[in-house]
């Protein structure tokens, strides 16, 4: 099976039952936990070791989140290391992200731009996308500096595309005028 | 030197950039999992179509062909270099197709429509064809009546073809397989100084480029370019260019079928386009099943000779017809009474007719013409096996003289040739066999033809008359070519209302008799 299966199947059950313990929020923060730790390279690449046995790898998980998370959220993290799991986990946290935002009707949008722009500027930004109905209602909004742009903003949102860059301008000049 | 104001040249520049920097649009993209073996994975692009072109950023198209739950998988029709992780892969909204027109009569073009022969740009009025489309309906079609004239006598006379048939030509390599198809494309000169041209398209899948080059100078230095579309996709090419370009063909050929004009169509060879599907479709992990082929090696073939067809003459059922593309819709082109008529070619291995991609492709055809390396090697040139040559539809097609004539002599070359095995064995034979021996092993010689030299059909009704009748016994079986040029010559200078007769479909008995007295008056020479 796909990783990409693996991940929708752990992170949409694991939804589904912190949404029945009405804890839903409490471990979407966990997961944001978890995943800022898998971060760490080592911890990725303990969990990831065929070498260490998932006894080990069941007390590593336990010294790290047992303070910091609910009990549901560190027995699902019990759960994918007994089930030899534990490689695809942030695979999983990131689908669990995914359709936390689904269910909860917010995109996400990432925006470049070649200058900083204002809150004023984001403030529009955010608008004008909600209404243009291609985004769900809430949007958090990414910026990103990407000075190679020249001017204008390049606007993501899942796989559609908005780019009003000078650069991709000056592109399609430069392919007018050669072909 | 007359000056040029600088606002002149400004306002020309305005006006010239005018509508490039028009809105920015929404765009779909996706961005590249893995590259590498002419294929890509894509993450993203979750609307697109199977089908459909998508663009690189370097500028490379791809074709997308396997939609999956986290990723599309997409085959290059270009160089991978520059393409890395994580680059953008766009959308273009657009099925696979060619833009096709008048201009490409002449012209060498690659399976994107490209010109490769380094005349210029194609000029004209274009229209987009898609490079995979359905082919017409029932009812759009029509029987095949009409003869498609290849120019050789073996063919004609015994394996016809009609206009809209599909034929199939088999044999090892070096049996004189392209030599056949080219023979035939020089054979429509005749129609197309007559104004009613068959246009022709070579579709070169896989082969060597030297080949490729070697086929447009012979049908240059034949003036037969005039009327011919060369799509050319070589061995060096990606393996998604060469298994598209026969749907490109395909695609040039429903123009000219679509718009009322017979046209004829040469896959050359459907083997190595079978080859190239299997390597794309095994990189993109598709599972292999006999000889590694895909399970769509059927369809890939059945939907594209499929596409071969004789449209119904009539314009308003013809408009009607389904899949039609917009941009023919929009222009209102649309005609009925064309045709397309499919030569593929498929190479075998050690004359094994019974591996996969033949029998399929055998099975599709409606018939087929077999060539064999030891007929070729005795110097019976084209080396086509008679015997288990055959036509399902092209009877049907000959013209009425060409039929009379040539009705018995399958039935005899057969009987010749079970004869001609007891006589090896040297034993003393009645004069009855001997006789059909004798008009067996004439006609055999009759049927021989040089390359690039086709005959027209009314010489090859007048030529073969004379061999069903065994008006030829007195001629030695070495001199028989030497005395058909005579005699084919003499024929036209002396007789000209007979071979008109003959092309007219007309079997007079003045004709014959005209045949006869000159055949018996020359065969004397030759003695």
């Amino acid at each position: 099976m796909s990783q990409f299966a693996i991940a929708t199947r752990y992170a949409s059950s694991l939804l589904q039952l912190a949404e029945e313990s009405n804890q839903l929020e409490k471990v979407h923060d966990d997961v944001n936990l978890i995943l800022d730790a898998c971060k760490t390279p080592e911890l990725l690449r303990a969990l990831k070791s065929p070498i260490i046995n998932s006894a080990k790898k069941s007390d590593i998980v336990n010294a790290l989140f047992k303070d910091k998370v609910t009990p549901l959220s560190l027995n699902f993290a019990q759960l994918l290391v007994t089930k030899g799991r534990e490689d695809a986990l942030s695979e999983i946290l990131s689908a669990f992200l995914d359709l936390y935002r689904e269910k909860k009707q917010i995109s996400t949008a990432k925006v470049t731009s070649a200058v900083a722009l204002t809150e004023e500027n984001l403030k529009t930004i955010k608008e004008q996308l909600a209404a243009s109905g291609f985004t769900h209602k809430n949007i958090e909004l990414e910026t990103a500096i990407d000075e190679s742009l020249i001017g204008g903003f390049v606007i993501e949102v899942g796989d559609k595309l908005f780019d009003s860059s000078i650069a991709t301008q000056l592109q399609k000049i430069k392919k007018a005028l050669v072909s | 030197m007359v000056g040029i104001k600088p606002d002149e040249i400004t306002a020309i520049l305005k006006q010239q950039l005018a509508g490039t920097t028009s809105n920015s649009e929404l765009e779909e993209v996706g961005s590249v999992l893995q590259v590498g073996d002419g294929i890509a994975r894509i993450y993203g692009l979750t609307s697109v179509r199977a089908g459909e072109l998508v663009e690189f950023e370097t500028g490379v198209q791809a074709i997308a062909l396997n939609l999956e739950e986290d990723n599309v998988g997409v085959v290059l029709l270009g160089s991978g270099a520059g393409i890395t992780e994580g680059s953008k892969v766009r959308r273009t909204n657009k099925i696979a197709s060619i833009d096709v027109g008048e201009g490409y009569v002449g012209r060498v073009v690659d399976p994107l429509g490209n010109p490769i022969d380094g005349k210029g740009d194609i000029t004209g009025k274009k229209y987009e064809m898609p490079l995979d489309r359905k082919a017409p309906g029932v009812i759009f079609r029509e029987p095949v009546a009409e003869p498609l004239q290849t120019g050789i006598k073996a063919i004609d006379s015994m394996i016809p073809i009609g206009r809209g048939q599909r034929e199939l030509i088999i044999g090892d390599r070096q049996t004189g397989k392209t030599a056949i198809a080219i023979d035939t494309i020089l054979n429509q000169k005749e129609f197309y100084d007559a104004g009613e041209p068959v246009y022709c398209i070579y579709v070169a899948s896989g082969q060597k480029a030297s080949t490729v080059r070697q086929v447009v100078k012979t049908l240059e230095e034949r003036g037969a370019m005039d009327y011919t579309v060369v799509v050319s996709s070589t061995a060096s090419d990606p393996a998604p260019m060469q298994f598209y370009a026969p749907f490109a063909g395909a695609a040039i050929g429903e123009f000219f079928r679509d718009t009322g004009r017979p046209a004829l169509i040469i896959f050359d060879d459907l083997s190595k386009q079978a080859v190239a599907y299997r390597e794309v479709s095994l990189l993109l992990r598709r599972p292999p099943g006999r000889e590694a082929y895909p399970g769509d090696v059927f369809f890939l073939h059945s939907r594209l000779l499929e596409r071969a067809a004789k449209v119904i003459n009539d314009d308003k059922i013809a408009q009607g017809m389904n899949d039609l593309p917009e941009s023919l819709k929009k222009a209102g082109i649309v005609k009925g009474g064309g045709s397309l008529t499919a030569l593929p070619i498929i190479e075998t291995q050690a004359g094994d007719v019974s591996a996969y991609v033949p029998t399929n492709v055998i099975s599709i055809t409606d018939g087929q013409i077999f060539l064999e390396s030891n007929l070729f090697n005795a110097g019976v040139r084209p080396a086509i096996n008679v015997g288990i040559s055959v036509s399902r539809v092209g009877g049907s097609a000959q013209i009425k003289s060409m039929k009379k004539v040539s009705g018995t002599l399958k039935l005899d070359q057969a009987q010749f040739r079970e004869l001609e095995a007891f006589a090896k064995f040297g034993s003393d034979l009645d004069a009855a066999t001997m006789n059909v021996i004798n008009k067996g092993r004439k006609n055999v010689e009759i049927l021989k033809q040089a390359q690039y030299s086709p005959v027209s059909v009314e010489k090859q009704v007048a030529i073969i008359y004379l061999g069903t009748k065994g008006l030829l016994k007195d001629v030695p079986e070495t001199k028989v070519r030497e005395f058909e040029d005579l005699f084919l010559t003499t024929l036209e200078q002396r007789n000209p209302e007979v071979l008109s007769a003959f092309k007219a479909g007309k079997l007079t008995p003045e004709a014959t008799k005209a045949c006869e007295t000159l055949a018996a008056e020359l065969s004397g020479q030759f003695n």
